[in-house]
């Protein structure tokens, strides 16, 4: 059910102007307030990223991680490094491009900083009507999250660039080739999403996973968004741009100070952005299990919002702790030969279930067809039914397309199944190989007994 | 499969619609991944290398000159910091050069502690490899759980010589101490749990098909060209030659013991890991035959403090953990080496880099690096 509401941040300006205060004045109050919260909040969320990365890495690498600096839990070890990094030397290199280098950081920081404007915290209910906790319920939200997603690249460049090493041009122009071949796949998954909810704005995509997740209709568009997120941000095993055992620091390498730790920064809080959209876009945003139905409370909407975010940036960390890097070419061949094709089918079955007015592949939102419409071929408005009622609005060749539908689940989840089964249970690649060399020394050993 | 871009296929390529530049990429001397100072100067094409020359020389302590000034016995501690990261194969060489000028009946309970050290070192160094090496494809994890294991060989060394890393344990007439019913216990417990150990390792990486597609067709060194490069150990077998001094010029009493040699087919990155993996069992397998058969005696003969060897020369080799690692030594019947000139096997197969990278991208660079497995003060000398 989607009900008509403004953000928490509206709600506030109405009430400074029941007090008397002119609009600009509110609107631009409440603005300031909500980005400045924001922004408090992300600072010290990458704070907590920082050390739950190290100690969670520690945990993973059979060594304690930071336990120090604030006792045996070493939660201030990030505060100290961070007083560290502003009291380090801003050190330019001579050949350095000057005003590219200087600007860098803050191209690559303000982007980041900007998503968490569109980015969707909770919901709950204020004076008796819904309100979102968003700074701006943006109507083009998904555009404006890629766009600024792609301004960071332009960052990435001047850095690399600006800083007059090799090093860090390889760095930056991996960087260019991974981020702009992995933001197509990005965007196509986006697409199925899109054309899944109906909408560009972060919170009605949010509001259409009131009945199901959709990770459930579009799970190969999630695996999709999964992998490419972890791309975008840099993340093992894609940390092609900034890897040291090949290009030393990439884009970052000439940098220190407050300048590296701008970087830092903004590192982090992609990769905790880009989990927090991977839950927006599949998960459910703020919204537990659907089985709990929508409370309306603002402290269970940020626990849910929180908890399965944190539990993709977990698994981001987790794969830090397992991965080996992945090679230039490989990554690109990855890109363009498998996730792109994958994505324009996953694209092509969505608008397929739409136009089939397939309720699981368009949120139960099923368009209403009536006479007049028939003949001017216009669609007369949306209208939300559970999946039995509208399956019985359906008509023959709508329903057979359905039965499509469900054979083509069936046939994912055996697939998944399939694969799950050889990973975990039937798949040791070290014990084949094992045998593979001692067939080669036995075939050795034959040999010589023959001479 | 073959992914090996050849030089005038780069040049069509690229001369078509691009003019490109070469970029000339000094990799080092102070580099995360040169595995110490070593310089390499690359040309690339984009991502491409087209050639490749290694600088070294940055660790050069003259070792040669200075064992010239000294007495044998003397002689082992300066070896030993030559392959830091295989020291008992180090003491095995300079021992085994002067025991062979001289008339010396090692006892058989030194020799085959020796050639449990010896084992157990090519263990401890390949353990170190994998975890340099994982660590260069960018796998931080697994350097933990190998130098987890190899602690545990530290600590018997420990045991044994009362250092952990430059040992002065193998010496002219046999070892410096004798082993003690504790130093078995560990080593018991260590064979016991060393194999599942490595199972584990496997299948942590091994498994990993980003390892895999990085490894596998990349860094080919054909059978031919290892054996014109002169490369030796692991790198040499990984190319699909069956040579191995233990097995083929017998040393000490490996003859009393069995073991296998693995050798690679494809000749790639791939299988010089899964030769070294084999080889670490296989040094396993060789420690548990050397203790259940150690014979009882004396562990080391008698020898004068400062030792004279006949005047002569000699060449003596072995199988260490990088390779033929060769000793030539030129004695005029006084306490102190005319000439001392060892062969490092780092040396020789750091010389087959070139052939190694051409064609391959710059990520492969170093991923062939460190499957070559070198130690710096063992190329430096």
């Amino acid at each position: 059910m989607i009900i008509d509401s403004a953000t928490i941040w509206e709600a506030c300006r109405d009430l400074l102007m029941g007090w008397g205060v002119g609009y600009p004045v509110a609107q631009v109050i409440t603005l300031l307030l909500a980005f400045l919260s924001v922004a408090v909040f992300a600072i010290i969320l990458v704070l907590a990223l920082v050390l739950i990365e190290r100690r969670l890495i520690g945990w993973i690498q059979l060594r304690p991680g930071p336990n120090r600096v604030g006792g045996r839990t070493g939660f201030l070890q990030t505060i100290a490094d961070a007083l560290k990094l502003l009291y380090k030397e801003d050190i330019v290199p001579l050949n350095a491009d000057r005003l590219t280098y200087f600007a860098a950081p803050y191209a690559v920081f303000m982007p980041v900083m900007l998503m968490l404007v569109v980015l969707p915290f909770g919901a709950g209910i204020v004076n008796g009507s819904y309100r979102y906790f968003v700074v701006s319920d943006l109507n083009i939200a998904v555009l404006f999250i890629l766009a600024m997603g792609s301004i960071e690249l332009i960052g990435v460049i001047m850095a690399g660039w600006g800083s007059g090493n090799k090093y860090a041009l390889i760095g930056a122009m991996r960087a260019v080739a991974q981020l702009i071949s992995y933001e197509i796949p990005l965007i196509l998954a986006l697409v199925s999403v899109v054309l899944f909810a109906g909408s560009l704005s972060l919170v009605e995509i949010v509001q259409r996973q009131s009945s199901t997740w959709a990770i459930f209709p579009l799970f190969p568009a999630f695996v999709i968004f999964f992998i490419t997120a972890v791309a975008e941000t840099n993340r093992c095993p894609f940390d092609l741009l900034e890897a040291e055992s090949e290009v030393v620091a990439g884009f970052h390498t000439e940098y220190s100070g407050m300048r590296f730790a701008l970087f830092f920064l903004a590192e982090y809080l992609a990769m905790w952005v880009m989990a927090a959209l991977i839950v927006v876009f599949f998960f459910g945003g703020w919204k537990g299990p659907m089985f709990l139905g929508q409370s309306g409370l603002w402290l269970t909407s940020f626990f849910w919002f929180m908890a399965k975010s944190f539990f993709f940036v977990w698994c981001f960390i987790w794969f830090r702790g397992t991965f080996p890097r992945i090679r230039v070419d490989q990554l690109m061949v990855f890109s363009w030969k498998f996730l792109l094709p994958l994505a324009i089918i996953q694209v092509m079955i969505v608008g397929w279930g739409i136009t089939y007015r397939n309720p699981w592949l368009s949120a139960n939102l099923i368009p209403r067809v009536t006479a007049a419409d028939a003949n001017t071929g216009l669609i007369g408005g949306f209208e939300y039914m559970t999946t039995p009622d509208a399956l019985a609005s359906l008509t023959m060749p709508e329903l057979v397309a359905f039965g499509w539908s469900v054979l083509g689940a069936i046939a994912v989840i055996v697939l998944l199944g399939a694969m799950f089964y050889r990973t975990i249970l039937g798949f040791r690649p070290s014990r084949d190989f094992r045998r593979e060399i001692e067939l080669k020394i036995m075939r050795l050993e034959d040999a010589k007994s023959g001479e | 499969m073959a992914r090996r871009y050849t030089q005038p296929d780069v040049m069509a390529r690229r001369s078509d619609d691009l003019e490109t530049q070469e970029l000339t990429l000094n990799v080092g001397p102070q580099h995360p991944s040169t595995h110490g100072v070593l310089r390499l100067v690359a040309v690339t094409d984009g991502e491409i290398i087209k050639s490749l020359e290694p600088h070294i020389g940055f660790l050069h302590r003259g070792m040669e000159k200075n064992s010239e000034g000294r007495e044998y016995r003397q002689l082992i501690p300066l070896w030993d910091r030559n392959d830091y990261l295989a020291s008992m194969h180090m003491d095995y060489m300079a021992t085994s050069a002067v025991e062979a000028l001289m008339d010396l009946e090692v006892p058989r309970r030194a020799e085959y502690i020796r050639v449990m050290m010896l084992e157990l070192q090519r263990i401890a160094s390949h353990l170190f490899w994998f975890a340099s090496f994982a660590l260069d494809s960018g796998a931080v994890t697994p350097l933990f759980y190998a130098l987890k294991e190899r602690e545990k060989i530290m600590d018997m060394f420990e045991m044994a010589s009362g250092a952990r890393l430059l040992y002065n344990y193998i010496r002219p007439g046999g070892v410096r101490a004798d082993i003690t019913p504790a130093f078995m216990e560990k080593l018991t417990a260590f064979l016991r749990d060393f194999p599942r150990y490595l199972d584990e390792c496997e299948q942590l990486y091994t498994g990993n098909a980003i390892f895999i597609n990085r490894a596998r067709d990349v860094g080919v060194l054909t059978r031919e060209a290892a054996i014109n490069l002169g490369v030796s150990g692991p790198v040499l077998r990984g190319s699909g030659v069956a040579w191995d001094l233990r097995k083929d010029e017998p040393y000490s009493v490996y003859p009393e013991f069995k073991f296998d040699i693995p050798v690679g087919e494809r000749g790639d990155v791939l299988d010089r890991y899964e030769v070294r993996f084999y080889e670490m069992r296989m040094a396993t397998e060789i420690v548990r035959q050397a203790m259940e058969g150690m014979p009882e005696g004396e562990y080391v003969a008698k020898v004068a403090p400062s030792p004279k060897t006949k005047a002569g020369e000699v060449y003596v080799r072995q199988e260490a953990a990088r390779g033929e690692l060769g000793c030539y030594l030129v004695s005029d019947g006084g306490k102190k080496p005319w000439r001392f000139h060892v062969r490092p096997a780092s040396y020789l197969n750091l010389g087959a880099l070139d052939t190694l990278c051409r064609g391959y991208l710059f990520a492969d660079l170093i991923i062939i690096l460190g499957s070559i497995d070198i130690v710096l003060g063992d190329v430096d000398k």
